[in-house]
C-alpha cells in the first residue's frame, strides 16, 4: 500500500470522488466569492449558473463515479470572454474547468469548487474552405454537426466517436478521441491542423495553421489529447475528409469470441486495410437487439463488423478478403449487408451499444486499455474469468482492429458490495492490459479516473517530463487540476470511491 | 563504461548517451547530435564549441512482432534497413524522405517525408512512442507500443521537426501498413509547371486516391530523366504515385487516361520503375543549391509561386508544399524567400530556406524559421535548462 504524502484536499460537499481523485485534487485557496462577484460583470446573467438547483446538472461527465458541483457555469461565445473569465480565475486564484456536451468516459470536465466553462454557445463553424478541405470551427460544435455540414460536398470528419451525435471537436480534440473508423483514417490528432486557445493564464496562443510543415516546434499536436489541462481550444482547423466512394460491410457471426478474435488478426494478415473492424459480444448483442432491433443473431457468442472503402472497383476484393479471413477463423456464417439500409442499420446497432448496456444494469463501468493485437485471443478470454473471479457480468464491444478493448462492467449500486467487485474487477483488467505491453487507455483519457495508475505506466522521470510541459501551459496550475498527471509523491492505490450523500 | 575520447564520440547503448550528456552538461559545453550526418545542410548549422555525437551506433530494430503492426528501432537505424525488415514481412513504414542513409532519429529531428505523405502522412501520423534523454541525462518515455493510446501527454511529437533541441531520440516506435499489392506511378509530359500543377489540382479533386501527386519543373525534371530516360520529354512533368490493390490501379489508369490525353504523353511504372522513381525522389534533392520550402494551402500554391525563375522545383500537390532550388551565389537568395514569405503570409502560408551548402556565403543570415512564440522559448528552456542541445541548429 502506497503511502500518501501530501494530505489532500477534503472533497466539496455534494462530492462522491474516488480516493484517487481526491488525492490528486489540490485544495482551492482562492476566493470563490470574489469570482462569484466578479462573473455578472464578464457574461450577462442568462449565459451564467449560479444556482445550486442548476448546477446538478453539471456535476460529472458520462463517467458517473466521479462527482462534483462546479462554482458556477460559464456560456461565453467569443474567444475574448473565455479569455476574460480565466483572467478572472486567475485574479482570484479558482480553478477552472473547460466543459464541452459532457459526454466524456475519464471524468475530464468534473470541476471540483470551480468554474466549469462551457463550449455549449461556441458552435459557430467559421469557415469551410471545400477545395482545400479544411474548416475553422467553434470548439462547441458537435462531432455530426461538422459531418453534416460538408456531406453535400462529399466530405466528412473522419473521427467518427461512437458519442458523435452529441460530443464536441472541442471535447474530441482534449481527449484526441478515435471511433470504429480510426483503424484506417486516424484518431483525432491526425486530423487537427491548428487550433487557437485561450492558456491559462488568460492569452491566447496560435498554434499551427493552414499550410503544411511550418518551421518551429509542434504544439498543435502537443494540445490535442492534453485532456483540457493546457488550456481552452476556441477554435480549431480540421481536416475534411473525402467520403468514399463505395463502401460494403461484413457481419461475420463467430460462435464464440475467442474465434471472432482470430478473426480480427487473420484479416489484419491478409494485407488489407479496413475501415473498421468492431468486436461485439453476446451480452451487448442482446441488449442490443432488445433495445433497437439492428439485426444481430442472438445466439452468436462475438460477431465482427467489418467495413471495407473506397473505390468501387474493388470493394467485393476487399469484402471477399474479409470473407475468406473469417471463414480461416471458424467463422458459423458471414455476409455482407445487403443494402444501406441494412448497413446503416448495423452501424446504428454498433454505435447505440452503449445506451443499450446502460438498459440491462443500472450502472456500467467501461474500460479502455489497448493490447497488442496479437494478444486479442488470450486478453479476452481472461476478462471472462476475471468476470467469473469477481461476480460481475462483463460485456464487450470494441474497436477490434486497433487493439482498443471496451471491457463493460455492468452493475448496480443499490446492491451492497458490489462496487467492490467492480473496482476489483477493473484493477484486474488494467493490470492484465499493461502486463501484456498495452496501453491504459485508446481513447477516453485519463482525467480522474486512471489517474491512480499512471505511476504504473510511467517511471517518476517520464511523470516528471510531462509535468514540466503542462506547467509551460498552466503554470499556477488552476486550469483543470487534478487531472491526467498525478502530483509528485501522491500516490493512493487506485480503486476506492469516497461517496457522500448528493444534496444533502 | 568507458567513454571514446576521440570525437566525434559514437555511444553504443543509451546508458553511454546518458553519460555524455551528463557530462557535457557538467562542464557546460553544448553538445550536437547526429544520426548518419546526411542533413548537416539542412537547417542553420550548429554554432560554437562543442561536442559531437553520432548514434550511428545505436542502430538496433528493437521491437518486432509482425502481428502487431508496429516496429521499434534505435535513433541511429537507417530507414532503408526498417524498411527491408519489414519488407520480408509484407509490410512497410510508409515515410520515403530524402537521403539512403537516413536515420530514424534525424528523420524525425527534420520532420523529413516525401512524395507518399499525400497518401500516409508525416512522421507525427505513425510515431507512436519515443524514448529520449533529457539535458540532464535522464531518460523517459512518453506514449508506448500499441496503435492507440491516449496514455499521457504526447511529448514525443514535440521533438518532430525540433533539430534535437529538445533531446537526444533513442529510440522510437511506429505504426506499420502492409505492402500494397501495387506501386505505380504515372509520370506525364506537361508544356509548363503550371499546368502539371492544374492537371494535379483536378486529379486531387476527383474520385481517385493517389498516394503522390508531384509537378516538377527544370532541374527536377532533368534529375529524373537521369535514372529513367524514357520519361517524356517536356518541361515540366506531372506525377501521380498510387499504390493499392490491381483493380483499384486499372481505375486510375482510365480515368487518368482521359485526363492526360491532353498531356504531351505519358508512361506508366508499374513496380520495379516505380521503386526506381521514388528512389530518384530520394536521392534527388541537391546539395549544392538552396533549397526553399513554401507552404500554403494547396489551391493557393500557384498564385504564390508566381514566375519563381528557379534552377528547379518540386510542388507536393495536395499538400500545398513546394521546394525551390537557387542558386547559392545569387546575390539575393535571402532576399527572394523572404519576398515569398511576405506574399505567402498573408495568406496564412510561409517561406523558409530547408537546406543550403555548408560553404554557401551568408548561410547564417538566410530565412530558416522564424522566432518562436513565448511557447517555444518557455519549451526550451524547461526541457534543455542549459542550452546543451545543438544549439543554433533550429531557427527558433
Ligand atoms: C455512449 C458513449 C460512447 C462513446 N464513444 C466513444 C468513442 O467511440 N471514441 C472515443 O474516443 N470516445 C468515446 N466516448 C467518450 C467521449 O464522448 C469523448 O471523450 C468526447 O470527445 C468527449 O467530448 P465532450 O464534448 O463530451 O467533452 P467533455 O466530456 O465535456 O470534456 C472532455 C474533456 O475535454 C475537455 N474539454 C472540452 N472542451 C474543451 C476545449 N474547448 N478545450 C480544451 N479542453 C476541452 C474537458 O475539460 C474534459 O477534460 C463515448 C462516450 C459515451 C458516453
Amino acid at each position: 500500500m502506497k503511502q500518501r504524502a501530501t494530505q489532500p484536499a477534503l472533497p466539496p460537499p455534494d462530492s462522491q470522488l474516488s480516493d484517487m481523485a481526491t488525492a490528486s485534487m489540490p485544495a482551492v485557496t482562492g476566493d470563490a466569492a470574489g469570482l462569484l462577484a466578479d462573473l455578472p460583470g464578464i457574461l450577462p446573467a442568462d449565459r451564467l449558473l449560479m444556482s445550486r438547483d442548476d448546477l446538478f446538472a453539471y456535476d460529472c461527465d458520462a463517467q458517473t463515479l466521479d462527482r462534483a458541483l462546479p462554482l458556477a457555469v460559464a456560456f461565453p461565445e467569443t474567444t475574448a470572454e473565455v479569455s476574460a473569465l480565466v483572467k478572472a480565475c486567475v485574479r482570484r486564484h479558482i480553478p477552472f474547468v473547460p466543459r464541452g456536451a459532457g459526454t466524456g468516459l475519464s471524468g475530464g470536465a468534473v470541476a471540483v469548487g470551480a468554474l466549469a466553462i462551457s463550449t455549449a454557445r461556441m458552435n459557430q463553424i467559421f469557415e469551410l474552405d471545400i477545395p482545400n478541405r479544411q474548416a475553422w470551427v467553434g470548439p462547441g460544435v458537435v462531432n455530426t454537426h461538422l459531418t453534416r455540414a460538408v456531406a453535400k460536398f462529399g466530405l466528412h470528419y473522419a473521427p467518427d466517436p461512437s458519442s458523435q451525435n452529441a460530443c464536441t471537436i472541442g471535447g474530441n480534440v482534449a481527449e484526441n478521441s478515435g471511433g470504429p473508423h480510426t483503424l484506417k483514417y486516424g484518431v483525432t490528432t491526425n486530423h487537427i491542423l491548428g487550433l487557437q486557445a485561450v492558456l491559462a493564464d488568460g492569452t491566447v496562443a496560435q498554434m499551427g495553421g493552414v499550410a503544411a510543415d511550418a518551421p518551429g516546434y509542434d504544439f498543435t499536436s502537443a494540445f490535442v489529447g492534453s485532456e483540457g489541462t493546457f488550456g481552452i481550444a476556441t477554435k480549431v482547423l480540421v481536416r475534411l475528409t473525402p467520403n468514399p466512394e463505395g463502401v460494403k460491410t461484413v457481419l461475420g457471426i463467430f460462435n464464440t469470441v475467442n474465434d471472432a478474435c482470430h478473426g480480427v488478426t487473420e484479416i489484419l494478415r491478409r494485407g488489407i486495410l479496413p475501415a473498421a473492424i468492431e468486436l461485439i459480444d453476446q451480452t451487448t448483442l442482446r441488449a442490443v437487439e432488445a433495445y433497437i432491433h439492428a439485426g444481430f443473431p442472438l445466439d452468436a457468442g462475438a460477431v465482427l463488423l467489418v467495413e471495407v472503402d473506397g473505390l468501387h472497383d474493388d470493394l467485393q476484393q476487399q469484402a471477399d478478403f474479409v470473407v475468406e479471413a473469417c471463414r480461416t477463423a471458424n467463422v458459423r456464417d458471414v455476409r455482407l449487408a445487403r443494402d444501406d439500409a441494412e448497413r446503416a442499420k448495423l452501424w446504428k446497432g454498433r454505435k447505440q451499444a452503449f445506451g443499450a448496456l446502460g438498459r440491462l444494469a443500472p450502472n456500467y463501468y467501461t474500460h479502455d486499455g489497448v493490447i497488442p493485437r496479437t494478444k486479442l485471443p488470450e486478453v479476452l478470454a481472461e476478462i471472462e474469468r476475471i468476470g467469473q473471479r469477481h461476480d460481475v457480468v462483463i460485456a464487450n464491444v470494441f474497436h477490434a482492429g486497433d487493439g482498443n478493448l471496451h471491457p463493460v462492467v455492468l452493475y448496480d449500486e443499490r446492491e451492497a458490495g458490489v462496487l467492490d467487485r467492480v473496482r476489483a474487477a477493473g484493477d484486474a483488467i488494467l493490470t492484465l492490459v499493461l502486463g501484456v505491453g498495452g496501453a491504459l487507455s485508446g481513447e477516453h483519457g485519463i482525467g480522474f479516473e486512471k489517474i491512480g495508475y499512471m505511476d504504473r505506466v510511467f517511471s517518476p522521470d517520464d511523470l516528471a517530463q510531462m509535468r514540466r510541459l503542462r506547467d509551460i501551459f498552466n503554470p499556477l496550475g488552476l486550469c483543470n487540476p487534478g487531472k491526467v498527471i498525478p502530483a509528485p509523491g501522491r500516490c493512493v492505490e487506485p480503486g476506492s470511491t469516497r461517496k457522500l450523500p448528493i444534496g444533502h | 563504461m568507458t567513454t571514446p575520447d576521440t570525437p566525434p564520440y559514437a555511444p553504443a547503448s543509451e546508458a553511454e548517451v546518458s553519460a555524455l550528456v551528463r557530462d557535457a552538461a557538467a562542464r557546460n559545453r553544448p553538445l550536437s547530435t547526429i544520426g548518419n550526418g546526411t542533413k548537416q545542410h539542412h537547417g542553420p548549422a550548429a554554432t560554437g564549441d562543442m561536442t559531437v555525437m553520432t548514434l550511428s551506433r545505436l542502430n538496433q530494430i528493437t521491437a518486432d512482432e509482425p502481428g502487431d503492426m508496429v516496429v521499434s528501432a534505435q535513433a541511429g537505424a537507417r530507414l532503408g534497413d526498417v524498411q527491408r525488415l519489414l519488407a520480408e514481412r509484407g509490410q512497410c513504414l510508409p515515410l520515403d524522405p530524402p537521403y539512403e542513409n537516413a536515420t530514424v532519429g534525424g528523420i524525425l529531428a527534420t520532420n523529413s517525408s516525401g512524395p507518399r505523405r499525400l497518401g500516409y502522412g508525416t512522421a507525427k501520423d505513425m510515431l507512436l512512442g519515443l524514448r529520449v534523454c533529457g539535458s540532464d541525462g535522464i531518460i523517459t518515455r512518453s506514449g508506448g507500443r500499441v496503435v492507440k493510446n491516449v496514455t499521457g501527454y504526447d511529448l514525443h511529437k514535440l521533438h518532430i521537426g525540433a533539430f534535437g533541441s529538445l533531446g537526444v531520440v533513442l529510440e522510437a516506435t511506429f505504426k506499420v501498413r502492409p505492402r500494397p499489392e501495387v506501386s505505380a506511378a504515372f509520370v506525364v509530359g506537361c508544356a509548363d509547371l503550371a499546368a502539371a500543377h492544374a492537371l494535379l489540382l483536378d486529379v486531387w479533386g476527383s474520385a481517385l486516391r493517389p498516394v503522390a501527386l508531384e509537378a516538377l519543373a527544370g532541374g527536377a525534371v532533368a534529375h529524373l530523366r537521369v535514372t529513367l530516360p524514357g520519361l517524356p520529354d517536356s518541361p515540366a512533368l506531372a506525377i501521380v504515385g498510387y499504390e493499392g490493390s490491381r483493380l483499384a490501379f486499372e481505375r486510375h489508369q482510365r480515368d487518368l487516361d482521359a485526363v492526360f490525353a491532353r498531356q504531351q504523353g505519358h508512361v506508366i511504372l508499374d513496380g520495379a520503375p516505380a521503386g526506381a522513381l521514388w528512389r530518384a525522389f530520394r536521392d534527388g534533392p541537391s546539395r549544392d543549391l538552396v533549397i526553399a520550402r513554401l507552404g500554403a494551402r494547396p489551391h493557393d500554391l500557384p498564385g504564390l509561386l508566381g514566375d519563381a525563375g528557379a534552377e528547379g522545383i518540386v510542388i507536393q500537390v495536395g499538400n500545398g508544399i513546394a521546394r525551390v532550388s537557387l542558386a547559392p551565389t545569387g546575390p539575393s537568395v535571402g532576399a527572394t524567400i523572404r519576398a515569398w514569405h511576405q506574399r505567402a503570409a498573408s495568406k496564412g502560408g510561409y517561406a523558409v530556406v530547408e537546406s543550403a551548402p555548408l560553404n554557401a556565403a551568408a548561410r547564417a543570415t538566410l530565412p530558416w524559421g522564424f522566432p518562436g512564440a513565448a511557447l517555444t522559448a518557455a519549451v526550451k528552456a524547461s526541457w534543455d535548462k542549459l542550452g546543451i542541445f545543438n544549439p543554433g541548429r533550429m531557427a527558433i
